[in-house]
């Protein structure tokens, strides 16, 4: 008896793998392979884990530039400091709206993937990725103009408030980054491996997305 | 093996969360009064400073029995039967990393009573 037999005897879940009688996951190497091994899998994969805890020390790492954001405002009475406009509200509600909106594609993505439909998760997820891309663009200007009005070395509010803001658009960077490698890899079809990677990537945006609202109210908060 | 792997992976974070708080605490309620009932702030942080190192370096044995009983799942999946041999791995492998590293921030962080005086900034 096979590993793979014994665990589907025991999880109650297997009907036979479909294709390349793969009886570990790591051993599915076609969509309709990997959507069997990750429906009968008993764990979290290793990248999940990995990712997980990646995500962990990310949380902190943000956490830590909002409170020193907050720990600096509370400092002061005047907020941002004379001869700094506050922030405008509109378009950093707006964008931050947009980039939480590629949760659904991403989401519906991991769906697709995990039932072996390998071109419609791709679709979505060049979707995500060109507004994720957009959104962006759109960020890079907006720090661009914020420059031009007062600089990270004029006064604490300055420095909190561009290293908040630049540490989430690399964030974002990243994110499309990899969501552009798992388009190079996806073309190649659905393997074990990359259906993890989806679930990775999506685990990732996930964050970046919360995050995303968490800078934009803490950016936002001296105009609310 | 389940309970090696996190107390390895997460026994060194909790101990240094667990000095860093305490000694916040103690900060600021004992050096208003001299101390915390009859002992002097530095001898509680050394303490704790203590107890928080044993247990870093009990969580980095955890981590090494963890990884070195499931050497084998490495590189391998390991995620497909329980309990899961290759997460096992994954994360004790994290918990031998970090867990050096949370021992010399706990060290680091109550090293300060050795040569400060009680409730003295440096």
């Amino acid at each position: 008896m096979t590993g793979g037999d014994d665990l589907t005897r025991r999880t109650g879940r297997g009907h036979g793998p479909p294709t390349g009688g793969a009886t570990r996951s790591t051993e599915a190497t076609s969509g309709p392979a990997a959507s069997y091994a990750a429906r009968r899998r008993v764990s979290l994969p290793v990248g999940t884990w990995g990712v997980i805890l990646l995500v962990a020390t990310e949380a902190a790492f943000f956490g830590t530039l909002i409170a020193s954001y907050l720990y600096l405002r509370l400092k002061v009475s005047q907020w941002p400091p004379a001869g700094v406009e506050p922030p405008d509200l509109t378009a950093p509600l707006i964008l931050t709206g947009v980039l939480v909106a590629t949760t659904l594609p991403i989401l519906l993505a991991v769906r697709a993937a995990r039932v072996g439909r390998v071109r419609p998760a791709w679709l979505l997820l060049l979707g995500a990725m060109l507004v994720q891309a957009a959104y962006l663009g759109v960020q890079i200007h907006l720090f661009g103009s914020d420059l031009d009005k007062f600089q990270p070395t004029d006064n604490a509010y300055g420095s909190v408030y561009f290293t908040m803001l630049f540490a989430h658009h690399v964030h974002v960077l990243v994110g499309i980054l990899m969501i552009g490698w798992l388009l190079a890899r996806l073309i190649g079809g659905l393997t074990n491996y990359r259906l993890v990677a989806v679930q990775v990537v999506a685990i990732y945006w996930y964050f970046v997305n919360a995050v995303a609202v968490a800078i934009t109210l803490t950016q936002v908060s001296p105009s609310l | 093996m389940r309970g090696l792997q996190w107390f390895g992976l997460l026994g060194a974070p909790f101990a240094w969360a667990v000095q860093h708080v305490l000694g916040y605490w103690l900060t600021e309620v004992g050096c208003d009064r001299g101390g915390v009932g009859s002992v002097s702030v530095d001898t509680w942080t050394a303490v704790i400073t203590a107890v928080a190192a044993i247990l870093a370096l009990l969580a980095e044995l955890a981590a090494i029995s963890a990884f070195r009983a499931t050497r084998a799942a490495r590189g391998v999946g390991g995620t497909d039967e329980d309990p899961p041999q290759g997460r096992v791995n994954f994360l004790a492998t994290i918990g031998i990393a970090i867990a050096p590293l949370f021992l010399f921030i706990i060290v680091m962080s109550g090293v300060g009573v050795l040569v400060l005086q009680d409730c003295h900034q440096g």
